[in-house]
């Protein structure tokens, strides 16, 4: 019993530390954190009912949620960085065309920011809000999002060529996701090849398993199936290696 | 590699500091605070060095990339209050080309690369549960 409270727990600590790590990317209002916190509670006292007396099941599960969350983090943070930044820029392209056609600073943020009203959008609005009421140190968010305010704030401090800052900053942004883009797709390729390869093996043990008896054959199953994992990995492996040398 | 080259990105938010009239040395420390890695270490001793009046040298020959070198060196001046917003641009330029041709050989070689892993292991693989079991079958009739 204890046992079970015990790797519940674990997998408990893992789900909160994968939110945890994705409301340092973005920002989640109180609400929402609350309602996953429940959800999240909710959902180990049911696991903990329902595989409480099977400690190997249990195992399992928060096994998988460790590994789906550290995944999804990677997945998830590039996923949503490269959208808030493309984001971004076009919210600098019309705030530098709204400052280009006389409008302050501040209201060409709240014209620009607030006429979207998609999730992406709304990543941003707490961030300008803050900013135009001066409350700048609340707002609290790391990776992108930090640096974003930061930019923001310090041109809105600087409060002079306000123009020529906006553009710099949409240079270097439109800059960074120009390489994102290109060097992504070097990755893109070694991943999409291991993916298509994953799967036509799949299909084609299934193909294999129904027209003979693989069991039969099991060392040679087995044999096949780690030389096809150690290709994979390489593979992958390779990605990994690749490093800017310039 | 996903991202923008660590040199390149030094040298972007140094510009951006010099065309907001800011120090250099904030545009340094932010580098280092948000990046990580080797170039980054190297850089961080590299500071440490400069600020405590020591010969930087023998952390910019450790660098092996010529650009990430030649980049300190000019960050170097900069911080010793010579004017560097020209150079720059002009080492700008020449990084941003140096990228865009490092990525195109990156893509050129992929192929080669990923072709080693699929011709020693995953063909193999897909040879061994094709053939394998009728191979067996084949020998264990012939005995």
């Amino acid at each position: 019993m204890i046992l079970s409270l015990l790797i519940t727990s674990f997998g408990f600590y893992f789900v909160s530390r994968f939110l945890q790590q994705l409301s340092q990317f973005f920002s989640i209002s109180s609400q929402k954190k609350l309602f996953f916190q429940v959800t999240q509670l909710i959902l180990f006292s049911l696991i903990f009912y329902l595989l409480g007396k099977r400690s190997f099941s249990l195992w399992c599960v928060n096994f998988s949620f460790w590994l789906i969350g550290e995944l999804a983090v990677i997945g998830v943070k590039s996923l949503i960085e490269r959208r808030l930044k493309e984001t971004a820029l076009e919210f600098i392209d019309q705030c530098c065309l709204s400052t280009s056609a006389g409008n302050s600073f501040r209201s060409s943020l709240q014209k620009v920011f607030f006429q979207r009203n998609d999730w992406c959008a709304g990543q941003f609005k707490n961030l300008v809000q803050n900013l135009v009421t001066s409350n700048a140190n609340n707002v609290s968010s790391t990776g992108f999002l930090g640096e974003f305010r930061q930019e923001l704030t310090q041109i809105d401090r600087s409060g002079q060529k306000i123009n020529e800052q906006l553009k710099i900053l949409r240079r270097i942004l439109k800059i960074e996701i120009n390489f994102r883009r290109k060097s992504g797709q070097v990755l893109r390729n070694l991943h999409i090849q291991a993916l298509v390869l994953s799967i036509l093996y799949l299909s084609f043990i299934f193909f294999i398993s129904s027209q003979i008896d693989l069991f039969k054959y099991q060392r040679l199953f087995l044999v096949s199936v780690a030389l096809f994992l150690t290709g994979v990995i390489l593979t992958l492996l390779a990605g990994r290696r690749l490093k800017w040398k310039v | 590699m996903e991202g923008l080259s660590p040199g390149l990105n030094l040298l972007l938010r140094c510009r951006r500091a010099v065309d907001q009239g800011k120090p250099l040395s904030l545009a340094i420390k932010s580098f280092l605070q948000n990046e990580t890695g080797e170039f980054p270490q190297q850089v961080f001793k590299w500071m440490s060095l400069f600020e405590q009046g020591q010969k930087t040298d023998p952390i910019l020959n450790q660098i092996k990339s010529s650009y990430r070198r030649q980049l300190l060196e000019v960050l170097e001046r900069g911080l010793k209050r010579e004017p560097i917003g020209n150079i720059l641009v002009l080492l700008e330029t020449e990084i941003h080309e140096a990228c865009e041709e490092e990525i195109q050989k990156k893509l050129t070689d992929l192929p080669y690369q990923v072709m080693l892993p699929l011709l020693l292991f995953q063909f193999p693989a897909f040879l061994l549960l094709l053939l394998g079991p009728f191979l067996l079958q084949l020998i264990e009739n012939m005995n």
